[in-house]
Formats: structure tokens, sequence, C-alpha cells
């Protein structure tokens, strides 16, 4: 080598290098972490998704799974049941806006209401999905609600039938999620500028009018926020839910893409097409984000 | 990262309430409490000749309540131990240190959030189960540590971000070792970041079914999620549905507590991604 180690002193240069390398040391667990479990197998499931991978062997199939997805009436109606969670979220934000806006006029004892909204949140999929069941359930609360205010007619076994027990779900998914969506919606009024809203109201603008031309573009950022995650947890997160409360039926009325890739393949071993039925719920994500992100920016520049 | 953003609701966005305002977040408040008093109350009924609260020992019976929680606890412990070390590292790395492509590998890590489990569960079992790793406990410990790393790798970063960059530079210029920098300075001023990444890397495994259910076959390494889920298996009548409701609310005990104690780092930890 033509430099001479021993006549040199440690400079920048070397303190940057030794920066470098503890840099590179430090962050390898994390990075192992995550290529030992999410992007290496996702390779692995984006070509297996090709084959008819049973676990043991695999045949290239080319699109033949994903085509078959499109033909199979259960993957239909889980494919349709993923959208429609995807389009009752904003219904249920609705709700959890409200709330968090009251909260934030600082109602009697407003610390702990928040708590006692924010509370459900600890409960796991699987506790809310029992709990569900048995509320939706023939000789259930909501029946005996029904039948005590004179609604009798309305009485029914509600996870029984294809539609009520769709809409149960339905309900049950955005009746979890809104008390952390209330108090994300909490934390983004506390950024809103206070003194925009004193200087409207001096201005005699009316408590709608701020709400609607100062409150709401300031929160925008946080509306997208809670709609993604929301949606990201309707596609990838309820498999305890959908597992205790109605193991997607009565036939397939309740099967999600993320239920199907448990029915169709951990427990039969049809591994290739529950690939496929996995990246397919990945790309319905991705798919969405990108139209919520494109959309909150064409808003932006409107 | 904003410090307790929940500190301000006083100066939120509304004038002082009025009545209407109060009963209607009243009612609000009351419907969110219908998943625990339902929980609470039928727990509390009473079957054959038991009094009240017979079904909180007869669950004892139906499942191996003790053991169950503690599989649970060493799953959930184990992944939170683990998270903690491996983010807290990483985040020192990607804020302070950095390496060659370090920007492009943190890019990749936050993608790594929005893949979904669902996607890769399949090539995931099949590969621990090829490791040997169904019915150990490090095949479900290490699942659940790298399912949270992504997320919990970008707030330690961000956290550690908002550290001045003399803090570690001084340190370096006065001799200290990088491993002491990290144990000494850097780990001490995480406090805040560490509970929530904590916490919420143990509410996410504890309250978890896919993953227990597929790694831990044999029903004495069970987790409690798992045991409740599979209680429900054995259903009947109207007290096995009480004691099904029972073991869900005893499961609920650990999240509940580590909820109401740290609500504030978890609040903070959701919003993470939004206020920077």
């Amino acid at each position: 080598m033509a430099t001479h180690p021993q006549i040199r002193r440690p400079g920048r240069s070397d303190l940057a290098r030794a920066r470098r390398r503890a840099g590179l040391l430090f962050a390898l667990p994390a990075i192992a972490l995550v290529l030992a479990i999410t992007v290496i197998p996702l390779a692995q499931a984006i070509y297996y998704s090709f084959t008819d991978w049973n676990g043991a062997t695999a045949r290239w199939v080319g699109l033949r799974n994903y085509v078959n997805m499109l033909r199979d009436p259960e993957l239909k109606q889980a494919m349709i049941n993923s959208c429609l969670i995807l389009l009752s979220i904003p219904l249920g934000m609705i709700p959890a806006f409200v709330t968090a806006y009251l909260l934030s006029r600082g109602p009697l004892l407003s610390g702990l209401m928040r708590t006692l909204i924010f509370a459900p949140t600890a409960l796991s999929w699987i506790v809310i999905g029992i709990v569900a069941r048995q509320t939706f359930a023939n000789e259930g609360p909501l029946n005996g609600l029904l039948s005590a205010i004179g609604l009798d007619v309305l009485a029914m076994n509600w996870l029984a039938r294809p539609s009520t027990a769709l809409i149960a779900l339905l309900f049950t998914f955005n009746a979890a999620v809104f008390g952390v969506n209330t108090v994300i919606f909490l934390t983004a009024l506390s950024t809103v500028d206070r003194s925009t809203i004193e200087a409207a109201r001096i201005d005699g603008a009316s408590e709608t009018r701020i709400l609607v031309s100062i409150i709401l573009p300031a929160v925008r950022r946080f509306v997208e926020f809670v709609f993604i995650i929301t949606m990201v947890a309707s596609a990838t997160g309820i498999f305890g839910l959908i597992y205790v409360m109605t193991a997607g039926g009565p036939g397939s009325a309740t099967m999600t893409l993320e239920f199907a890739v448990w029915r169709r393949a951990l427990s039969t071993g049809a591994f290739g097409p529950g690939a496929a039925i996995g990246i397919s719920l990945m790309l319905l994500v991705l798919l969405v984000i990108a139209i919520v992100r494109r959309l909150a920016r064409v808003e932006a520049d409107a | 990262m904003t410090a307790r953003p929940l500190r301000h609701r006083r100066a939120g966005v509304g004038s002082a309430a009025g009545w209407p305002t109060s009963a209607v977040v009243f009612a609000v408040a009351a419907l969110s409490m219908f998943p625990f008093g339902f929980l609470l109350i039928r727990s509390l009924a009473v079957h054959r000749d038991m009094g009240v609260g017979g079904l909180w020992l007869v669950i004892f019976d139906r499942m191996p309540v003790l053991l169950y929680a503690l599989n649970s606890s060493i799953v959930s412990i184990g992944a939170t131990v683990i998270v903690l070390l491996a983010s807290s590292m990483a985040g020192f790395a990607f804020s302070k240190l950095g390496f060659r492509f370090s920007g492009l590998v943190y890019t990749l890590i936050i993608a790594a959030i929005s893949v979904p489990l669902a996607a890769t569960i399949l090539p995931n079992y099949l590969n621990i189960a090829k490791l040997g790793g169904i019915g150990t406990w490090w095949g479900p410990i290490l699942m659940y540590a790298a399912l949270a790393t992504p997320f919990s790798v970008v707030l330690m970063t961000s956290f550690f971000r908002a550290l001045p960059d003399e803090l570690t530079e001084s340190a370096v210029v006065d001799g200290a070792s990088y491993w002491q920098i990290y144990t000494l300075i850097m780990l001490r001023m995480a406090g805040p970041a560490l509970v929530t990444v904590g916490v919420l890397c143990f509410l996410g495994t504890w309250n978890d079914l896919l993953i227990g259910l597929l790694l831990l076959p044999d029903p004495a390494m069970r987790t409690i999620s798992v045991g409740v889920a599979t209680l429900q298996g054995v259903r009947a009548n109207a007290m096995d549905n009480d004691i099904i409701l029972t073991g869900s609310l005893i499961s609920a005990i650990p999240p509940v507590v580590a909820f109401i104690l740290f609500q504030r780092h978890i609040v903070t930890g959701i919003t993470s991604g939004i206020t920077k």
C-alpha cells in the first residue's frame, strides 16, 4: 500500500469512516429483521404467486392464479367486501370528527370523556369480535333492545343472513376504530391556529362558517392520515375480528381478501393461489393510498 | 415529536361549551363503554348453583388462564425487548451516524410499513417451519418483533433527529465510543420515545391472533388471545357464552391497564407519522 499509517494522524476522514461503520453496525439488527420477515418473504410471495406452489413443489403457471381469482365467486365476493369496508370508512369518520370537535369545545369532564371514548382501542379484535357476535346474536342485547322499544319486527338473527351479517361487520369495524380516530382528530384540532379563529369570530363569522372555512382546511392532512391508517387496518388487520365474529360466513358473505388468505391457503395448502390473493390485497392498498395522496394534492392546489 | 399534544386541549378551537355539547359527549362516552359494561355484567351473571362471580372461577377450569397469560407475556415481552433495542440502535444510526446508502435503506424501511402481513404470511410460515421455528418461542418472538420494527425505527429516528448533533459530536471529540454514546447519552434521553415504542409493540403482540395461531400449535404454548378464540369453538349454551365473555375480559386486563397508564404515549406514537 502506498499510504504510511505510522505517520498519519487520525483525521476527519478516518473519523467519518469510523462513524459510517458504526452506523451500519447499529442499523444492522433492524435491517436484518425487516429483510428476514418482510423483504425476502415479499419477494418469495411475488414469485410464488405465479406458481402452483403447495409448500413443497412450485411449477410456473404464469398469470393463472390471478385470472382464477376473477372467476372464483368466493374471491370475487371477498374483493367486493374489501372494497365495501373501504367505502364505509368515510362514513365512520364523520361521527369521530364531530365528537372530536365537540370535545375540543371543552365540555364538562372533557379529559375523562376523552379517556372513556379512547379506551375500547385497548381491546383486541378477538375481544371486539366476541362481544359483537353475542351482541348481534338471536338472543343478544340488540334484539332485546329492539323488542323493548316495540320494534320486534326488526329483531332477527343478524349474523345468519348474508346482507345483515356484512352490515354488522362493517358497523363493528367502524365502531371499533371510532375511539382512536376521535383522539387523532382531537390532536388535529389542537394544532389549529387559535388566533385566526378568534379574529374570524370578532369579524362576525358563524361557528359553522369557522368550521368549514378555517378548521377543516387546516386539519386536511390529518383527515387523509386517518383515512389511510383506517383503510390499512381494514384491509390487513382484522383477521382476528372476522375469525371470531363470522368466520367469513354465512357462506362467503363476510369474506375479505385478508381472510381469504387464511381460509383458501393456510388451511388447505394452496400456497401459490394464496400468495396471489395476498399480493392482490397489497396492490389494492397501494392503489388506494396513491389515489388518496393524489386527491389530497389536487385539492391542496385548487 | 410534539410532546404531550393532549395537554393543549383546553386551548382547542372552540369556545366554552354549553350543556348540549356536554350531553352529546356524555352519551358518546357511555356508548363507548358498551363492550366493557357488556363483558363485566355477563361475567357476573349467575348460572346454576353458583353465586355472583362464579364464572370467574369456572373459567380457570375451562382454560389454563395463568399459563396462557404467561405464554402471552413471554412473546409480548420478548418481542418488545428486541424491538426496543433494534429500533433505538437503528434510530441512532439513521439520525446521527449515517452509512453508505443509509437514506435509501431508511426509505425502504418506511415502505415496509405498508406491506400487509397477509401478503407475506405464507412464505414466512414456511421459512420459519423450515428453520424449525414452529412451536418454539423464538419463532413468534422474532416475527412479532420484525413486524413492529419498521414503524418503531421511524419513530425513534425522528425522535433522535430532534436532539442536537453536538451531543454526539462533542462526545466523539472527548473520546467516547459510539456504544458509550448510545447507552450513556441517547438511551437516557429517549425515555418517552422508548415508552411509546414499547407500549405499542406490547399491545400489538398481546392482542394478535394470527401468528400465535400459526406458530404455536402446541396447546401448552397457546397465547391467551388464541385460547379465548378457541374457547368459542366449544360454544353451546348461555353459560358457555358467559364463560367466553369472562375469558375475554380477563385477557383484556393487561392491555387495558397498559393503555390507561400510557395513554398519552400511545396518542403521540400514532400521530407521530403526521406531526413531523
